[in-house]
């Protein structure tokens, strides 16, 4: 682990039903720590991501960011207290702009209310041009800045990823949680994806990143915690997890005749 | 949004112009109800268009400010003798009830202002529960409302008259009395408009309007973002509970006469049918759709019985044929104009 502990997980669980979605499930993120999170399909990794971001509620467990307790906050209050996510099948918002896209992303770090909106008071006005260039930055740094006023929904997929990324950007999060980013990218984009989460790691950001691409999580990740049917099997260096005999049975060793599984 | 100044100066034009351009009186008669629509519309449109709420129960909150009027600048003292009525109303209550009457009748905008405030307060401590509804559910929550509201009118009558109604006095806007009817009138009303649909750009343009869209498109993504989701439904409906009350306000010194019929469901689905056929999401799609669906009715009125079924049929028109509206037909005609043009 690089530096103290940002993000402390202990003890998530929430079924549906009686299946253990998530099940007991310990994890803790550093300051500028990559943490790849795998594990073979249904393992609950989007399920992790659902109560880390507030969607779901666990039935237990807590989360403390920097020792606050954001356990049982609504989504948008643990985006503002620095938690912000991509999701597996983009959710963009197509009929906006791409630059509106991360506009809204900034909702978190502005203020104007009601009443200097309908009036449109200086400070609205002098907010608003910031929150103009400083989405224009964040579309910067994915490379998204020259199509900032089409239509977010024509957007290729390859650069819908990127859009939701620079959506979350937007929100200065101190942990992002990237569900499948390189899912349906090709090679060149998957390589640029690469190059950009390193550099948000440079920016100070902690990453957990969930991902099928096993070369991108090994490459990219200081560490690797492994779920299989909700719980937590493994949690290492990349090396190690590769070598556990656990994780090549529940995870490897059935399904790595195929890559994409 | 420096085209929407322009439209902005444009409309100011139009509604300045209007009286001077038109010979008849009920032509006068017929921008006065084009403008207080406008104002339902307006309010609607942010909570429908922009948010993606369904409100079924707006001509509720239209009615509850037609009434407020009513009962706070009678000349009559409803206020007080309803609260008399009941037997454990203690005194103090019937003479704060009583002095509120006697102020607020002096104070007409005054008056219209309190009841634009109880009514957005009604919204609030409605919209808290049902926005968590979705869909189909939050329509018949809202249909709900309006049919309550509806009822209250009716059979509260020491208050509100029952089903006949009551008088509404003059509007006097402090010592200036504004006759129905007159030009003056007319120019009240579309100041109110103008200001409505100002607010209402400055609104879709703020980052609460670019929130409220976020919400229309995926509140899922949107509460992800930092959106607090349920806080703004709850805010845009009750704004526009408010839009609805001032129109309310405006609509009974108006008439100078409110009784329960015109607050009904079928006056909520009209509203809903205005902003889909001017185009969600679009301010001035929401007036044009106003203003043609006010006129239509008055230019067919050789089929006056069945004006719900031309509602009925422009709805289905529009969902079929311009699912965006008036204003997507508009915008598509004018792209395929340029696009003509080499």
């Amino acid at each position: 682990m690089i530096g103290a502990a940002t993000l402390q997980i202990q003890g998530m669980t929430r079924a549906f039903g009686g299946v253990k979605a998530v099940s007991e499930v310990d994890l803790e993120v550093g300051t500028r720590e990559i943490v790849g999170l795998i594990g073979p399909n249904g393992a609950g990794k989007t399920t992790l991501f659902n109560l880390l971001s507030g969607l779901l509620r666990p039935d237990r467990g807590r989360m403390l960011l920097q020792g606050q307790d954001l356990t049982h906050r609504p989504p948008h209050r643990i985006t503002a207290a620095g938690i912000a996510r991509t999701f597996q099948n983009v959710r963009v918002f197509e009929r906006m702009t791409v630059l509106e896209n991360v506009m809204v992303g900034r909702h978190c770090r502005t203020r104007a209310g009601l009443g200097s909106a309908l009036l449109k008071l200086p400070f609205e006005r002098r907010e608003e041009g910031r929150i103009v260039r400083q989405a224009l930055d964040y579309l910067d740094l994915v490379g998204l800045a020259a199509r900032s006023h089409e239509p977010a929904g024509n957007l290729p997929f390859g650069l819908l990823r990127l859009l939701e990324i620079a959506r979350a950007l937007a929100a200065e999060p101190q942990i992002l949680l990237l569900d499948e980013p390189a899912a349906g990218l090709n090679t060149a984009e998957t390589e640029q994806l690469a190059k950009l989460i390193g550099s948000l790691r440079q920016r100070g950001m902690s990453i957990i990143l969930v991902d099928h691409d096993m070369r991108l999580v090994m490459e990219l990740s200081d560490r690797v915690a492994v779920l299989d049917q909700g719980r937590k099997i493994a949690d290492g260096t990349p090396r190690e997890v590769q070598n556990d005999p656990r994780v090549i049975v529940a995870y490897l060793g059935e399904t790595a005749a195929t890559p994409e599984a | 949004m420096r085209r929407d100044y322009l439209w902005l100066g444009l409309l100011l034009a139009a509604a300045a112009a209007g009286p001077r351009l038109i010979t008849n009186e009920y032509y006068l008669t017929v921008l006065i109800v084009i403008g207080i629509n406008l104002i339902l519309v307006l309010g609607l449109n942010l909570v429908l268009g922009y948010a993606g709420q369904i409100s079924l129960g707006h001509a509720g909150f239209f009615g509850l400010g037609a009434y407020l009027s009513m009962i706070l600048t009678s000349g009559q003292t409803p206020l007080e003798d309803w609260l008399r009525a009941f037997a454990w109303m203690p005194e103090f209550l019937v003479l704060a009830g009583a002095a509120l009457h006697r102020f607020t009748a002096g104070h007409m905008v005054i008056a219209a202002a309190l009841a634009a405030l109880f009514t957005g307060a009604v919204a609030l401590a409605v919209g808290i529960p049902t926005l968590k509804l979705k869909g189909h559910y939050l329509a018949m929550a809202t249909l709900g409302l309006g049919i309550i509201i509806q009822i209250v009118f009716k059979e509260e009558a020491p208050l509100t008259g029952g089903p006949s109604g009551m008088g509404v006095s003059y509007l006097k806007v402090w010592d200036l009395e504004i006759a129905p009817n007159s030009t003056a009138y007319y120019y009240l009303v579309w100041i109110v408009v103008l200001a409505a649909t100002l607010l209402s750009i400055h609104l879709v343009h703020s980052r609460l309007g670019r929130a409220l869209r976020s919400i229309h498109e995926d509140e899922m993504a949107a509460s992800a973002s930092g959106v607090p989701v349920m806080r703004y439904k709850v805010m845009v409906f009750t704004l526009s509970a408010v839009y609805a009350s001032v129109a309310g306000s405006l609509y009974a010194h108006y008439l100078t006469h409110v009784n329960p019929s015109p607050f009904g469901f079928l006056f909520s689905t009209k509203l809903v049918v205005m902003v889909v056929a001017g185009g969600m999401g679009s301010i001035w799609g929401s007036i044009l759709g106003t203003a043609l669906l006010t006129v239509l009715p008055q230019l067919l009125t050789f089929m006056r019985d069945y004006e719900t079924i031309t509602f009925a049929a422009v709805l289905i028109l529009v969902l079929m044929f311009a699912p965006r509206g008036l204003a997507g037909l508009l915008e598509a005609g004018v792209r395929r104009l340029r696009e003509a043009r080499p």
